[in-house]
């Protein structure tokens, strides 16, 4: 019984990390249309950064804030010098956004070494709490609600606020949201920042739960496409139940047939994806 | 009959030259060039074979790793378990990847796009995962070594012998693509890039002609990995990684991905710039990476589309500063898997 | 003609990224690519082409950096001699598969003329090298990382491995877990891949003819992200938990595994715990008990003359590049001129050394013979380190069975999941 309720809780743990990882991508992606390969990379950066200045003796906080800054800015630097000359165009988006991730991947690689390194846990969090007989990670507990709290701001921002009905109007109708004023390059730009900023935010926590190699960001992007395209793009809620169900998935996939965890796990994301293209929650087919 | 004009001579002598150049190879240079020119050619056979689905199919694909690593592996347990001799493995090898590929195609009937990126890269990483964990066929990640080159007749087994096998392999089944994208089925699915709504309408099984683009890509890209793991000697997960469908795509827009020959020019300068590159920098995935932004940024209609309009623009020029100026290349020139669904 | 300011201001921003990267890209001192050792050194007896072949890329270029280092601080130790030959060093990048693998393995032997090519980490490139080297090249290979059991399984042929066998380091393990240490019943928690399944065989199957039993075997995929679902169904009534995950797949085990306040000792694979991780690993490491061929504690003249060269303190990798000078040394030793590659391989048989690991000498299949130390995770002077329990002297890849008879066996991949019944 309580080895159910490990299980279960662990998943839903898990398909928070994803869904940490897949709210940006759910931004830039989901929303402005553009699709960023270099997502993972920007994992990487807030990770190795936060970790960095974490082991340097830098408050966490002010290490984690580092960290998502960097990114933030990186990923606006990439959008005004490349990205945004490509609007529209998915595949020369991939091959640049490639071309970025190798870069950052390799840079880091040349300047930290392949050794895997770990953000530490976000102080206060560290070891597990205990209800009764049930042990549980605290970091993974907070974790789900961290996951939650994000999908409602994200959401909130995006739905109620003057910015987020902007930002809504710019991906809708480029043209009509300039002749009404709004600035639509310095939208996205902001957006794209969002996104890659909170990518970071998933690289230093993400990163303190499953540690950082210069391959992680490759290995987190392509769990992070799929929850994105489970969920629906642009959807926020969508990728938030899609990451639960994907880590549920997972759980209970490695638990009952460890051997065929990968083949399950792609295959019934393409079966869906064949019946379903838009996702669980998606509405119209993109493009 | 169309009478040889001096522009379709001069075009002959070159390819003569080409030819030419191709088969003495091995004659002007040193056996280690021989070796990666085996590969470039191999690659460029893969890259046209993607091309079928890609720039004349309109369908922009990230799984055709399944279909080269599916050849490699019939290659590995064929020869490794029952003894299969080339003329064996050959043709199961074309019908298993051909078949892969017709699931893939009928799979992404629905789905255009982004989303038919997504899909072939899902079914991809499935099969990838077969490989990784059925060890009892492949051998998991450590994969299948020393598959014997035995079947092959002596002369062609090494070296300078198995670059010609290659180039022999490699120039049939191009030319067979050529034909096949000549011939009015393959022109059809051309139309069926342009305007699917327009072919439907016009009466054609539009679903039916992306199976078969499919199906046709997937045969050839798998005969590519075939002869990759004949050359190799062994075959493993590496085979079947997501990153190889991913570089297919750079070879095909960086070579051109709306000329036939364009994804294979992709592939040999690819190819050619990693082996250069790595023999004096550890960071060349830092140049590659590079070359994949220049490629997005500049190159969308790849080095053939450039010189194309290189080449008009100096007729032009020749005719005279009265003539209008030649259109620059449009900065965005559409992509062929962009074309209106 | 006009200008194309958008096509200015790219172009500009692209040259500016390439100067950050060149900018950045200089703190590596291995990121300068392939140097040619001490040009200036000259050979009493001539000079000898070395091809090192271990990745800069990929996942494991940590491990490769980390053999070049010990093998190039080896040769300036020496001056860039090894018994009177001077050594060039053409170095080239192993990559992530066996295409660019075997393609830098040619060059290395068809263009630089490498006498003799040390490296390899991945055992999927190695199985695609090793067969070029020894039927097409005929240069011997020394392999320095790759584990896979099957490389080494020829007699007389010209690979020779310094490093582990997967199964070899792991053996040992399984008396002391159950009689030394007592335990009876132990779990087996792995990684689902080949060097998982020696491994993990290579301690059961000591273990059980020991007198013990494994009650439990999981595995999980390589690259696991959550190591959740596998800790928790660990048996608690079980003794100890046996556990080989290496690299990043080791340092999310162990934490998964005491965030979920598993109360079992762990015994391990000596890769799981080895110094490339220990510091990232942290208390989740304290106390276990792992064997490894190596560990920096070894007080030995030739351990800390390896330490005082490397400043990043040892590992198992930098003592394989290091040892893997002293092989080559006291192969060329024997060797009066013209090193050919057929003279190499044929010294490369009888050397004996005294490596930082220990004595060290090849069995008739080339693979390393040496001692095996049973260690444990402890704080020294604020530092984790594998302390030294104690050690098994003349290890080899068939621990302590018959070869014959070990040959026989069936291969671990088939044994995987049979050792709990």
């Amino acid at each position: 019984m309580l080895t159910w309720l490990t299980h279960s809780v662990n998943g839903l743990a898990y398909g928070s990390l994803l869904f940490l990882v897949a709210s940006g991508l759910t931004i830039t992606f989901g929303l402005m249309r553009t699709v960023n390969l270099a997502h993972g990379a920007f994992y990487l950066i807030g990770g190795y950064l936060a970790y960095d200045l974490a082991t340097d003796g830098t408050d966490y906080w002010l290490a984690l804030l580092a960290g998502v800054v960097a990114a933030a800015i990186g990923g606006m630097i990439v959008e005004r010098a490349f990205l945004h000359r490509l609007a529209g165009r998915e595949l020369p988006q991939i091959v640049l956004t490639l071309g970025v991730a190798y870069i950052i991947g390799d840079q880091i690689l040349a300047n930290y070494g392949g050794d895997p390194v770990a953000p530490p846990t976000p102080p206060g969090l560290e070891g597990p709490v205990t209800i009764g007989d049930w042990i549980f990670p605290k970091f993974r507990l907070v974790m789900i609600g961290v996951a939650i709290g994000l999908a409602l701001v994200v959401g909130a921002l995006l739905k109620y606020t003057p910015t987020g009905a902007k930002v809504r109007a710019a991906v809708d109708d480029e043209e009509i949201a300039r002749a009404v004023g709004i600035r639509v390059p310095l939208v996205f730009l902001l957006v794209f920042g969002c996104g890659t900023g909170l990518a970071a935010f998933a690289g230093v926590w993400g990163g303190a739960f499953t540690s950082l190699a210069p391959e992680s960001g490759f290995e987190v992007l392509l769990l992070a496409l799929i929850v994105v395209v489970v969920g629906g793009l642009g959807s926020i809620g969508g990728a938030l139940t899609a990451a639960f169900i994907v880590g549920l998935v997972d759980q209970y996939g490695k638990v009952w047939f460890p051997e065929w965890a990968l083949f399950t796990l792609y295959a019934s994301v393409a079966a869906l994806l064949a019946v379903r293209p838009s996702g669980l929650f998606g509405k119209a087919v993109f493009r | 009959m169309r009478g040889l004009s001096t522009g379709r001579l001069t075009a002959l002598a070159a390819g003569l030259a080409a030819v030419a150049g191709l088969v003495l190879l091995p004659f002007l240079t040193d056996s280690f060039y021989t070796f990666v020119a085996t590969r470039m050619l191999l690659l460029g056979l893969f890259a046209t074979a993607y091309n079928a689905v890609f720039g004349f199919g309109g369908m922009a694909s990230l799984g055709h790793a399944a279909f080269y690593g599916i050849g490699g592996y019939s290659v590995g347990i064929g020869v490794t378990r029952w003894d299969w001799p080339p003329l064996v493995v050959l043709p199961v090898a074309i019908v298993l990847g051909a078949a892969a590929a017709a699931v893939f195609g009928i799979m992404c009937l629905r789905v255009r796009g982004i989303y038919l990126l997504l899909l072939t890269l899902a079914l991809a990483q499935a099969i990838a995962g077969l490989a990784f964990y059925q060890t009892e066929w492949t051998g998991g990640d450590n994969g299948i070594p020393s598959i014997s080159r035995d079947g092959l007749p002596s002369a062609v087994r090494e070296g300078d012998g198995f670059y010609w096998l290659s180039l022999g392999v490699v120039a049939v089944c191009v030319a067979l693509l050529w034909m096949y994208q000549r011939s009015p089925l393959g022109m059809s699915v051309v139309g069926v890039r342009e305007s699917e709504a327009r072919m439907s309408a016009t009466g054609y099984r539009t679903g039916r002609l992306r199976i078969i683009a499919f199906t046709v890509s997937g045969a050839f890209a798998a005969v590519a990995g075939v002869m990759e793991v004949y050359l190799q000697g062994s075959v493993s997960t590496a085979n079947m990684h997501w990153q190889i469908s991913a570089e297919v795509l750079v070879f095909a827009i960086l070579g051109g991905a709306r000329h036939f020959l364009g994804p294979f020019l992709g592939a040999v300068m690819v190819t050619g710039l990693e082996v250069w590159v790595s023999t004096y920098t550890d960071r060349w995935m830092t140049v590659l990476g590079i070359v994949y932004i220049a490629t997005a940024l500049f190159l969308a209609d790849g080095v053939l589309g450039r010189a194309g309009w290189a080449v008009r623009r100096a007729k032009d020029l020749r005719a005279g500063p009265a003539a209008a100026p030649a259109a620059a290349p449009k900065d965005r020139t559409e992509l062929p898997a962009e074309a209106p669904a | 003609m006009q200008f194309d300011m958008a096509k200015v201001r790219a172009a500009a921003a692209a040259g500016a990224v390439l100067l950050l990267v060149a900018a950045c890209g200089g703190k590596d001192p291995s990121a300068k690519g392939a140097p040619d050792g001490d040009s200036k050194a000259t050979g009493s007896k001539g000079s000898v082409t070395v091809g090192l072949l271990n990745p800069a890329t990929g996942p494991f270029a940590a491990l490769g950096t980390d053999v070049n280092a010990g093998f190039e601080a080896y040769l300036k130790s020496k001056g860039g001699v090894l018994s009177g030959y001077a050594i060039k060093v053409a170095k080239a990048d192993e990559g992530t598969d066996a295409a660019q693998g075997t393609t830098k393995a040619r060059q290395l032997v068809e263009q630089d003329k490498a006498q003799i090519v040390i490296g390899l980490v991945n055992s999927a490139i190695a199985y695609a090298v090793a067969p070029y080297m020894e039927d097409t090249a005929k240069v011997p290979l020394l392999i320095t990382v790759a584990g896979a059991d099957g490389l080494t399984r020829k007699q007389n042929g010209n690979t020779f491995r310094l490093s582990y066998t997967s199964s070899q380091d792991s053996m040992p393990l399984g008396p002391y877990t159950c009689k030394d240490m007592g335990k009876q019943k132990a779990v087996v928690l792995g990684l689902d891949y080949s060097f998982g399944w020696e491994a993990a065989g290579g301690f059961a199957r000591t273990y059980e003819d020991a007198g013990c039993q494994v009650v439990q075997e999981i595995y999980a995929p390589l690259g696991t992200q959550d190591w959740g679902p596998y800790v928790n169904q660990v048996k608690k009534d079980a003794d100890v938990v046996y556990v080989v995950a290496p690299g990043q797949d080791g340092v999310r085990l162990l934490k998964a595994y005491r965030d979920f306040g598993v109360k079992l000792p762990i015994v391990a694979h000596g890769a799981t715990v080895d110094e490339t991780i220990l510091a990232t690993e942290g208390s989740s490491a304290d106390g276990v008990i792992s064997s490894l061929h190596y560990t920096p504690q070894i007080d030995s003249p030739q351990n800390k003359a390896l330490l005082d060269a490397a400043d990043k303190g040892g590992n198992q990798y930098l003592e394989d590049g290091w040892a893997a000078g002293m092989t080559l040394e006291a192969a060329l030793a024997t060797i009066d001129s013209d090193p050919t590659p057929d003279k190499i391989r044929a010294a490369l048989a009888g050397v004996k050394i005294e490596a930082p690991r220990g004595p060290l000498s090849f069995d008739a299949y080339g693979q390393a013979v040496y001692p095996v130390y049973i260690r444990k995770v402890e704080e020294k002077d604020g530092k984790r380190v594998n302390s030294i329990l104690t050690s098994v002297p003349n290890v080899s890849q068939f621990g302590t069975y018959d070869p014959a008879t070990y040959l026989g066996f069936p291969g671990y991949e088939k044994l995987k999941g049979s050792w709990s019944k």
